[in-house]
């Protein structure tokens, strides 16, 4: 019985190596023997398939539901708004905003694997959403003026923060710092859409304000991140 | 060798014995050990034990699966399937059959529990291999040990051999008694009952885990008689002898660990040692009905040797092992899930909770685990026929190795399962075995080639 001459166990004649220290086998009469019935088969079935749906099924299913609940509803809806005099009025709302839902819920499981035509239809998506509830009393008041740029304006500033998110090496306390850069932005923008939805003086006021706090903040977390820490693990550096 | 991998209804087959026990018995309610696990179930952790047998020739897989369809109707308990309850998980009538499975390089993967139609253990042949894993929210090893003695009996019936039937080895023509499904820990928690002393936190093995759905397997094979004969050497049994052995190999490989230098960054080191209840409260469940004994080394005080280790182990067993104080921890467990406001907790709240509770009261206590089975019992009219019977338990992120023993003959064999890439323990508890004198036989499903992680220095 061949055995290993550093742990002092005996090995299986197959054995080319010691299963406990991997130190090689010495055979005394040459080659391994190759050993068919081994305690394990040396191919893998598990983990067990055999119940499970694929990824696409699961999606495929998902949609199905969400179509079927969004279908019930809606119908619910309509039913409920009809009963008392035949007419469409308040359930219109509720259609367009479950419909929205429903286009929200299915879209990244449809797209998954198309990450950016996704983000795109879910913008077209809520663009339409509040067109059709501006549009529900007859006129078109607010979707245009306040809606579409306050919208367009969130996408490019979550989309900029993202890229700028990801564009990053090394990931630290510098998030922050260019969280802080994109929330400042973002809320001059904001402020500059109602201002001229509203028509008085386009210059920002109370955003600039609060840029003028959030810039420094960013400032000095990016010093941070990059003089002291360096995306080192910050139990390290502040341990006790 | 053939294996069917289609599952069908087997209603139609005419079991008159088993619609009748489906009728009266469409649903079971888990038992009280059972209830934490299926709030655990993931890839990492499928909570399935497996004994297997090494027989003296190639499996007949169509006799095999034969003989399992003709045991079925005796076991009506395990045959059903995990459902989700508003408050609790339930047992459900599995009316699917189940079909004897190929084995695996990496057996006691996540399996489909949770899935309807989905059984609680697996049958599987490989080579002269039969291998029977059951999920612990099933059964104990006690009961898995009768369903697997049951079995290998009724495949050598079919090839002629014929079996005496006792309390180790039912018939498969027999009735099942309502005892046998009955969850002993309800009859014998005593409310009002002061709870069990909680521990500190226990040391946990260091090491990268291996890649999911991957676990390693190391099998030393001794000598039965040796190996009782040097136990009795150091005045010990061959459970407390072996419990200790692991204990000095954990001890060992902790004193090497660059994170535990030093008396003030050292942790208990303590073993969870499984008994069966049975030997303490009369019952013949075939379900849970297992506790355990918490030996442990307090390693800031200092080195321990083996012979000092041998006497703590001996002691805290003593201790352990009183039907008093198992009646705590009985009633403790009993106690908790019978709350009315643990009781009304929907099920993914509970879920959560259970998965916590796991780990505070579970997991963090203890540094592994090492079960020793004892004798197989094989009946004596095929024993001769099986070369040998080893126990594999499922290993954690928790618990990364785990050992099992059983013995079968003069064949003593210990497993080790393990889900991380370092092989310190297993490789120092077998070199201590053989420093004292003993020849241990080893083998692997993982090759030594495959470690990747850098074992440290001081244990090559």
């Amino acid at each position: 019985m061949p055995y290993c001459s550093k742990c002092g166990v005996e090995v299986e004649e197959s054995a080319a190596t010691c299963p406990l220290c991997s130190a090689p086998i010495q055979h005394l009469g040459g080659d391994t023997i190759r050993d068919e019935s081994s305690t394990y088969p040396q191919h893998i079935i598990d983990p067990d398939d055999a119940y499970r749906l694929s990824k696409s099924e699961r999606r495929r299913m998902g949609v199905e539901l969400l179509t079927l609940v969004a279908g019930l509803a809606t119908a619910a809806l309509l039913l409920v708004d009809m009963f008392p005099d035949g007419a469409i009025g308040w359930s219109m709302y509720a259609i367009g905003s479950v419909a929205e839902l429903w286009l929200l819920s299915i879209l990244p499981l449809m797209l998954a694997e198309k990450p950016r035509l996704m983000v795109v239809l879910m913008l077209a998506a809520i663009l339409a959403y509040l067109c059709f509830i501006d549009s529900i009393d007859g006129s078109m008041s607010w979707s245009l003026g306040f809606g579409a740029p306050i919208l367009m304006v969130t996408f490019i500033a979550v989309y900029l923060t993202t890229v700028a998110v990801r564009s990053r090496a090394i990931k630290g306390i510098n998030l922050f710092g260019i969280g802080a850069l994109g929330l400042a932005g973002y809320l001059v923008a904001l402020e500059s859409i109602i201002r001229l939805a509203l028509h008085i003086s386009a210059r920002p006021y109370w955003s600039v304000v609060t840029a003028l706090v959030l810039v420094p903040i960013a400032i000095f977390l990016f010093y941070l991140h990059g003089r002291v820490l360096r995306g080192a693990d910050l139990r390290k550096i502040f341990r006790l | 060798m053939m294996f069917t991998n289609s599952s069908h209804r087997d209603d139609e087959s005419g079991q008159p014995r088993a619609d009748a026990y489906r009728d009266r018995h469409p649903w079971y309610a888990l038992d009280h050990a059972a209830l934490i696990y299926p709030a655990l179930l993931s890839d990492t952790m499928s909570a399935s034990y497996r004994i297997q047998a090494t027989l003296d020739a190639p499996i007949e897989v169509p006799l095999l699966q034969a003989a399992l369809d003709a045991i079925r109707p005796r076991f009506p308990y395990f045959q059903i399937e995990l459902r989700k309850g508003f408050f609790w998980f339930f047992f459900e009538r599995n009316t699917v059959r189940n079909a004897v499975i190929g084995d695996s390089r990496f057996p006691m993967q996540k399996s489909a529990v949770g899935a309807q139609g989905g059984y609680l253990y697996r049958v599987r042949a490989h080579a002269n291999h039969i291998a029977l894993e059951v999920c612990h929210i099933l059964t104990d090893g006690y009961g898995a040990l009768i369903f697997f003695r049951t079995l290998l009996a009724e495949y050598y019936r079919l090839q002629g051999i014929c079996t005496a039937y006792d309390a180790t080895v039912f018939d498969p023509r027999g009735t099942p008694e309502p005892t046998e499904w009955e969850d002993s820990f309800s009859r014998y928690a005593d409310p009002g009952a002061p709870k069990p002393h909680r521990g500190p936190r226990a040391w946990h093995l260091p090491g990268m885990p291996l890649p999911l759905h991957t676990m390693r397997i190391t099998t030393g094979v001794l000598s039965l008689s040796a190996t009782l004969s040097k136990a009795k050497e150091y005045g010990a049994t061959l459970t407390v002898f072996l419990a200790a052995v692991f204990l000095a190999a954990l001890q060992d490989v902790q004193d090497a660990d660059p994170a535990s230098q030093g008396r003030r960054h050292r942790r208990t080191i303590r073993l969870q040692l499984p008994a069966n209840l049975r030997g303490f409260f009369p019952s013949s469940t075939l379900r849970n009905f297992s506790l355990f004994a918490l030996p442990e080394i307090d390693t800031r005080l200092g080195h321990y040797g083996l012979e000092e280790i041998i006497t703590r182990i001996r002691a805290i067993m003593a201790l352990s092992f009183d039907a008093k104080e198992l009646k705590r921890t009985i009633t403790r467990n009993v106690m908790t899930a019978k709350h009315p406001v643990i009781r009304v907790i929907p099920l993914p709240i509970k879920n959560i909770l259970m998965r916590m509770i796991y780990r505070t009261h579970g997991e963090n206590m203890y540094t592994s685990l090492s079960t020793n089975v004892g004798p197989a019992r094989m009946p004596s009219s095929f024993a001769d026929r099986i070369k040998r019977i080893d126990v594999v338990l499922p290993s954690t992120p928790g618990l990364k190795t785990v050992a099992g023993t059983v013995s079968h003959g003069d064949a003593l064999s210990i497993t080790f399962g393990s889900v991380i890439e370092r092989n310190d323990l297993e490789r120092l508890f077998f070199r201590r075995l053989v420093r004292t004198g003993l020849r241990v036989k080893v083998e692997s499903n993982h090759s030594g080639r495959d470690i990747k992680e850098p074992n440290h220095a001081i244990l090559q």
